[in-house]
């Protein structure tokens, strides 16, 4: 971490706007979708004047994975934690030049300095979201499929709209997700950028395109507030039971024929009873 | 919790396929003959009907889902991820799960309550009947509890499954899943390493080529009654008293 400062040092003397550039781009495609830099909060605070309340050194260590420092017990990486919906960021491997290069972009725009990123906001008239609500509706349960062959919403979350079948329990109810994510453009971010591995992972393999992630936000837009329905799998536990009885008489038809009693059971029980007399 | 991770998801897979590879060409090779899942079918075979077709159907079947699902991971996306087809693949393969766990519980009731079989069963075969109920409850609980399995298992557990066999493994997804998946996974390769040492090495050398042999009919050229000479045993004398 002493480098990372010393190379935080070293770049404040040679050429800002070389460092602040390359900074720049590393926000506008990582940082973006969660963090504005005095817009206010998003998914997660805003970044101006955060090198005030933190040191560089915390900063850093916090983009490469504030997962770690949450789990050493680090007081203020937990309240961070606990104030924006228990959501954590996710992990970046940026060389420390990067880092360097990104936290000193957002000092230099948190200070005026240098123009804050210009956040892109998605206002849809009314036609564009009635068009776009069944396509989204579509995509997450996976009757239409994404471009690039990702796996449906579906198959790990579920949203209480009607008409829709329970979805996926391995990740979280997305029902009241657009309140959660600070509405349309924090959860275009969080589409984009995940915090889960497991999401990260398939949607870098299978991007999702922009068209798709507007829709779905449309569509979890609309969901949004529609009360969210209870865990529900006993319909499946059922299913296979009535299954079940049914493989077994196929079992009991199929092999009807076969032999039940071995060719020795005879000669074994006839051997018992020599052996045990009086049984 | 790092070393742990390490030595659960990529140290075990690896310890585990080698034991597993050396293992089971070491027993072919010096002790061919034992090869065998020791058939107890000549000792009992009427609780066995129930209880080894149950249990291999579900079994087999339950062990092929995995495998297309990691062979063909987007096919199966392309095709089952639709909400009245997984609902059908899921209820399909928690019947084979239901029939193997009753399959596995019928077999180990025979064992238990036969006194000629108690003699010929080891501990291992106890070993692996626990493992496999374990192994198998685990499967069902994952499916209740987590769905939809079939489709997270292909897009998110395929390729951490993927990066072990193609010796770059990547844990990442395999971290971010819930404790009782890791569980299935980690016993699995416990399961594969225990192959050449119990009875599961029979699924090595599954008689494929009986399939398409022709049918050998077995004649007897007297009649075995005629020849049995233990007329006088049936009557419950034992020898050298009378």
């Amino acid at each position: 971490m002493i480098r990372l400062l010393l190379l935080f040092i070293m770049a404040s003397f040679l050429g800002k706007p070389a460092f602040a550039q390359s900074g720049e781009e590393i926000f506008t495609k990582n940082c973006i979708a969660c963090h504005t830099i005095g817009s206010g909060d998003r998914v997660g605070p805003d970044l101006k004047g955060v090198e005030q309340k933190r040191s560089v050194d915390w900063i850093g260590q916090f983009i490469l994975s504030s997962g770690k420092l949450i789990e050493s017990g680090d007081k203020d990486a937990i309240a961070n934690f606990e104030k924006y919906n228990k959501i954590k960021m996710q992990d970046f491997k940026f060389s420390a030049p990067q880092l360097s290069d990104l936290i000193n972009y957002i000092v230099l725009a948190g200070g005026g300095e240098i123009p804050a990123p210009e956040i892109e906001e998605i206002e849809l008239t009314p036609e564009q979201k009635a068009i776009l609500l069944p396509l989204g509706s579509r995509l997450f349960e996976g009757m239409d499929k994404f471009d690039e062959g990702g796996v449906s919403c579906f198959s790990c979350h579920n949203v209480s709209y009607e008409g829709m079948k329970q979805g996926g329990s391995l990740g979280t109810d997305l029902t009241n997700s657009f309140t959660k994510y600070n509405g349309a453009a924090g959860l275009k971010g969080f589409i984009a950028t995940p915090s889960s591995a497991i999401m990260e992972v398939e949607y870098t393999r299978h991007p999702l395109t922009q068209e798709e992630i507007t829709s779905l936000v449309v569509f979890l837009e609309d969901a949004n507030g529609n009360g969210t329905s209870d865990f529900e799998s006993t319909f499946l536990l059922v299913g296979g039971i009535i299954l079940f009885c049914l493989m077994i008489f196929v079992i009991m038809i199929l092999w009807s024929e076969k032999k039940r009693n071995g060719i020795n059971s005879k000669i074994h029980s006839r051997q018992l009873k020599v052996k045990h007399p009086n049984q | 919790m790092d070393k742990l991770v390490g030595v659960l998801f990529v140290a075990l897979p690896y310890v585990a396929l080698a034991i597993f590879i050396i293992g089971s060409i070491y027993r072919y090779k010096h002790q061919g003959y034992k090869v065998s899942s020791l058939s107890t079918q000549i000792i009992e075979s009427k609780v066995l009907y129930w209880g080894s077709h149950s249990f291999h159907i579900g079994i087999v079947m339950l062990f092929l889902g995995h495998l297309i699902g990691f062979l063909f991971p987007y096919t199966l996306i392309a095709w089952g991820g639709v909400p009245a087809r997984i609902i059908a693949i899921e209820i399909g393969a928690l019947a084979f799960a239901i029939l193997a766990i009753f399959g596995l519980f019928t077999l180990l009731f025979r064992r238990l309550t036969n006194p000629a079989l108690l003699k010929v069963t080891s501990i291992m075969d106890y070993v692996i009947y626990s493992l496999l109920i374990v192994q198998v409850v685990i499967g069902i609980d994952t499916a209740l509890l987590y769905k939809w399995g079939t489709l997270w298992y292909a897009s998110s557990l395929v390729p951490y499954l993927k990066s072990i066999f193609i010796f770059s493994p990547d844990i990442k997804t395999i971290v971010d899943m819930p404790f009782f998946v890791q569980l299935h996974v980690s016993l699995a390769f416990v399961i594969v390493a225990m192959i050449p040492f119990s009875r599961l090495m029979h699924i090595l050398v599954f008689p494929f080529v009986f399939i398409g042999r022709a049918a050998q009919i077995f004649i007897w050229n007297r009649d075995p009654k005629t020849h049995r000479g233990s007329r006088k045993m049936f009557q419950g004398k034992v020898p050298g008293k009378n």
